[in-house]
């Protein structure tokens, strides 16, 4: 089986309002979730808790976003952490990208 | 398909052969998205947006290659799907299903890249053809089969239930409750054309749609005209009165499905397979199929066709190759239900060419409703 298949459970990113750090001032990627009219709702509920490990509800709130909004913000991350989510929700064919946080 | 035994990290399912042969079918498409199909970024901040493009479209292709040598080595397991008695049974544990979900999704969403990715699936269905239906159907299969293992590992659908999904016919003729049709009508996938197939469709108020493999609708809501309320303009009179046409009925069956097979500009007509023909010439000549042809200098320029059940008429599709050809044997149908106390005139939907003659969409509620008493009507056509 492919490596990648195990649920990755992150711990939720900590914004903290006062920089305490250099890596606090970087901007960060913001990892987000387009609406599309293939993935099925159900499907992208699931891939969300395989991915973040989120409970049912947070990953159908998040996918209700998508669907309601038209995206939705799922995470801010490094850029390595970012691109890792991109990855994993990218093989799962969510349409999803990484934006740098302008803030 | 039937869940059969689950325990917390195995699922025993029970397929019938048509749903084997479609998720066989399905996976072995697996993989269908393009690697270059996925950015990486909207935006132009990323750093070194270019390399890590690439990056992640090797990594992707990568692991593509990795699934479909892993889905290979799976589908020649001989213990994986067991033939018993007339059904199969597969047996897949928690993380072989996550990893199918992968798979039969890349061929949903490759399926539907093909299809020039649509906003709507009905965009695709209306236009339907020999080059677009494999997608269409490969989508649908592949979200068939998605929706049931997500219903299986989510703990939703229990051993032994039925999910709230179009059916896949088996070989026994029945067909479930068309009031469970997904939203856009369909029934069930499978089965065949056969006449006991097909009047039992018709009866239960579903129709067969495509082939390869055969889809079953049955919308909501429902066209059909009122058979005394047929609007006749004062145009189709003047045009009726001159009798540009010889009208016959049950003369020319076959060429008139002929007729309507032909794809038109404002005509679906692409449908009609060479597979409807032979089902449907078949029921015309065990008297369950009737044709109405319009013929000019012995040429054969217009015609309508359906099933008759009892006093249900099922209009199927229309054709004409002159002005007025079509209207003329819609006219002259019309005439001969009333004639015969028919109950009930099915078009199934109602298009910009039948609904100035008086065509409506009722639900299909009260469809099934008009439907049940008309098929026990004693008519002959």
């Amino acid at each position: 089986m492919p490596t990648t298949l195990e649920p990755v459970t992150i711990p939720s990113p900590v914004i903290t309002k006062k920089p305490e750090s250099d890596d606090d001032l970087d901007p960060g990627y913001l990892v987000i979730c387009w609406n599309d009219p293939v993935n099925l709702m159900v499907y992208v509920t699931h891939v969300f808790q395989v991915v973040f490990g989120w409970e049912w509800k947070k990953a159908e709130k998040k996918m209700m976003e998508v669907h309601n909004l038209g995206k939705s913000l799922l995470t801010r991350e490094s850029l390595e952490k970012a691109e890792f989510y991109v990855h994993q929700l990218q093989k799962y064919n969510l349409h999803a990208t990484m934006e740098r946080d302008s803030k | 398909m039937k869940l059969i035994r689950a325990d917390h990290d195995h699922f025993q399912f029970k397929l019938s052969r048509g749903e084997m042969i479609r998720l066989l079918h399905v996976l072995k498409l697996y993989p269908l998205v393009p690697a270059t199909h996925h950015r990486l970024s909207k935006g132009r901040k990323i750093p070194n947006r270019e390399e890590n493009q690439q990056l992640l479209e090797e990594a992707l292709k990568a692991q593509r290659q990795e699934n479909r040598k892993h889905l290979e080595s799976m589908l020649s397991e001989p213990q994986r799907f067991v033939k018993c008695d007339a059904v199969y049974h597969a047996s897949f544990t928690r993380a072989e299903i996550e990893w199918l979900l992968q798979v039969l999704n890349d061929v949903r969403v490759g399926s539907w890249i093909a299809l020039g990715s649509p906003e709507q699936r009905e965009e695709a269905i209306k236009r339907l053809n020999e080059q677009n239906r494999p997608h269409v159907i490969a989508m649908d299969v592949a979200g068939y089969f998605e929706g049931y293992f997500l219903d299986t590992i989510s703990g939703e659908l229990k051993p032994g239930e039925d999910p709230f999904l179009p059916a896949v016919l088996s070989e026994a003729v029945e067909f479930p409750n068309p009031e469970l049709a997904d939203a856009e009508g369909m029934v069930a996938v499978g089965g065949d054309l056969s006449i006991e197939r097909l009047l039992a469709a018709y009866e239960k108020g579903i129709f067969p749609w495509t082939v390869n493999p055969i889809t079953w609708w049955s919308p909501d809501p429902r066209g059909i005209i009122e058979l005394d309320d047929f609007h006749v303009s004062e145009s189709l009179a003047k045009v009726i009165r001159k009798k540009p046409f010889e009208v016959t009925i049950d003369k020319a069956f076959q060429q008139v499905m002929q007729g309507c097979a032909i794809p038109g500009p404002k005509r679906r007509g692409t449908w009609i397979t060479q597979e409807f023909i032979e089902a449907y010439t078949k029921l015309h000549k065990q008297g369950h199929a009737h044709s109405v042809e319009c013929w000019q200098e012995k040429k054969l320029v217009g015609g309508v066709y359906g099933v008759a059940i009892g006093g249900l008429f099922a209009g199927e599709s229309m054709f004409h190759l002159v002005d007025n050809a079509s209207k003329v044997a819609l006219h002259h149908l019309v005439q001969h239900l009333q004639k015969h106390k028919f109950l009930l005139f099915d078009i199934q939907m109602v298009t910009p060419a039948t609904e100035p003659l008086g065509a409506k969409s009722i639900p299909r509620s009260e469809y099934l409703k008009r439907l049940s008493v008309a098929v026990v009507k004693r008519c002959l056509f």
